[in-house]
């Protein structure tokens, strides 16, 4: 393998591994458009086998234009997004504007790839990838359950006032929304009250 | 064999009198409570009602009246502070004893507003709708029965008790998940047909009075989304709502319960914790989205289960 194909392979796996600099993808880009487009598929094709993700059966779909596609949206968003005060100082703008749109550049493209495992390749399914909810490390998964009339004695007010909006603003709506009549208002009255 | 054609015509008969029996007592209850809330807006009244839940006891007073075609409508707290909130039109006071009480408490409540259409299709997902032939009698008029039965255990069950002519709601009780009442409202007073003037919602003089204003709802593109939702559970509004400090709203219904969903950026984090009080449960935990920390609350009258099963479900839109 010479050295520019081990380069072109490195590009193309910076670009799945959502590590691909604006370099890189512009380099891809000048490439044959029908050759990197069948590389970027043989490489989401092993990506969702990997995955064990659902893999495209219909037509191929044209993922270098689409790339090229976000990247030219990506340099008009970086064009008219600029602060004002950016544009009124040309030297600094030129600055800014390049360090801004190589960040966009790439978390843009990295998205386009990233949700290509599903979304791009089959739009019709929902995709989680890059919005995994995790349960923070340090907390620990216990239910307690306090009555809110206690409330006013636990030692944290700012909380205990805001559950206590939450409920308000919660029967409220249930008022406006659910056939219960004045129920929802009536349960209002009953909620402890934080004195100010 | 004449004589099991004669037993099996019997028991098809029977089965269908029950289906028939079912279908009728659906449509009829049903019926009613579409009545029931349209009663709230079309009919002048005054009476004194009830609410109790396990921990505490209130009785409020509650007047309605249609004065030259605009809606007068006062709620009376007749426990504590003695707030109360008047509705003249669309205008909304909220009366305190004196203005120390009115810095000290937000306003009570909006006001009794009235809802559009019950939902009967939805409805009927999470339900199974009973109409007891018996009549009760509360606060001294003639009342009908109306029990809406979960079908699931993410639901509590519901028992009305509608008035016989005009299906004022007299009495509601909310049933747990194993039958018990968990909080009871229940008119003891009321009196339909009333001739009430402007001037009795005039507020009283020495109270301090202020006008509520209402912040309009900001609809802002809802970034969340469930993974499940329990039978006839669907979203209220397309949209989130934007609330004060960065925390977006969602609002979830069964076409009778309602499920508040508040999400907010966190600095810190929380362990799952539900209260409650009566029929109303909050559940807190904190989630975390990439390297952002979010509270997340629940706020519903439904089990705890469904809060819980919620809670693990609910997680970010992926940006198209």
């Amino acid at each position: 393998m010479s050295i520019s194909e081990d380069k072109h392979i490195s590009r193309l796996s910076a670009v799945f591994d959502d590590e691909a600099s604006i370099e890189d993808l512009d380099a891809l880009l000048q490439e044959s458009p029908d050759e990197l487009n069948q590389q970027l598929q043989s490489y989401q094709l092993i990506r969702q086998t990997l995955h064990r993700d659902s893999v495209w059966q219909g037509e191929p779909l044209n993922l270098a234009a689409q790339i090229r596609d976000r990247l030219d949206k990506e340099e008009d968003y970086a064009a008219n997004v600029l602060p004002l005060s950016a544009k009124s100082v040309p030297s600094q703008a030129v600055v800014w504007r390049g360090w801004f749109s190589g960040l966009a550049v790439a978390a843009s493209v990295a998205f386009v790839v990233i949700l290509g495992g599903n979304h791009l390749i089959n739009p019709e399914a929902e995709v989680n990838t890059t919005a995994q909810v995790e349960t923070p490390q340090e907390q620990q998964p216990v239910s307690e359950v306090v009555a809110i009339a206690e409330l006013t004695d636990k030692p944290l007010p700012a909380d205990s006032l805001r559950l206590k909006n939450y409920l308000r603003e919660h029967a409220e709506q249930a008022a406006k929304t659910a056939g219960q009549g004045m129920i929802p208002m009536a349960r209002v009255v009953s909620y402890p009250i934080e004195e100010k | 064999m004449r004589l099991l054609v004669v037993l099996f015509i019997v028991i098809t008969s029977c089965i269908s009198s029950a289906q028939l029996f079912a279908q009728v007592s659906t449509a009829d209850a049903i019926a009613r409570l579409k009545h029931m809330t349209e009663a709230f807006a079309a009919l002048n009244y005054e009476g004194v009602f009830i609410y109790a839940n396990p921990k505490q006891i209130n009785s409020i007073q509650v007047r309605h009246q249609l004065i030259a075609g605009v809606e007068y409508e006062s709620l009376l707290d007749l426990d504590g502070d003695s707030v109360q909130v008047l509705r003249v039109g669309d205008r909304v006071i909220c009366v305190y004893p004196d203005k120390n009480s009115a810095s000290s408490r937000g306003p009570l409540l909006t006001s009794l507003q009235h809802f559009e259409n019950l939902p009967a299709e939805q409805l009927a997902l999470g339900y199974d709708f009973v109409v007891s032939p018996e009549h009760a009698r509360i606060a001294g008029r003639e009342a009908i029965e109306i029990t809406l039965e979960p079908k699931d255990e993410y639901r509590y069950g519901h028992v009305f008790w509608l008035d016989v002519e005009n299906n004022f709601l007299l009495k509601h009780v909310t049933l747990s998940t194993s039958d018990e009442p968990l909080e009871r409202m229940q008119f003891t007073s009321v009196k339909f047909n009333t001739d009430l003037k402007a001037e009795d919602f005039a507020p009283k003089k020495g109270t301090y009075s202020e006008l509520v204003h209402e912040e309009p709802a900001r609809p802002i593109k809802n970034q969340w989304k469930f993974d499940w939702l329990p039978d006839g559970f669907k979203p209220v509004w397309p949209q989130a709502r934007a609330l004060n400090h960065g925390t977006s709203m969602l609002l979830l219904s069964d076409g009778m319960t309602t499920l508040s969903v508040f999400v907010e950026p966190s600095m810190k984090t929380k362990a799952m914790t539900v209260f409650s009080m009566g029929a109303t449960l909050a559940g807190e935990r904190s989630i975390k989205v990439g390297d952002q920390l979010y509270l997340l609350t629940m706020v519903g009258e439904v089990p705890e289960v469904t809060i819980t099963k919620l809670m693990s479900v609910f997680m970010p839109r992926v940006q198209e």
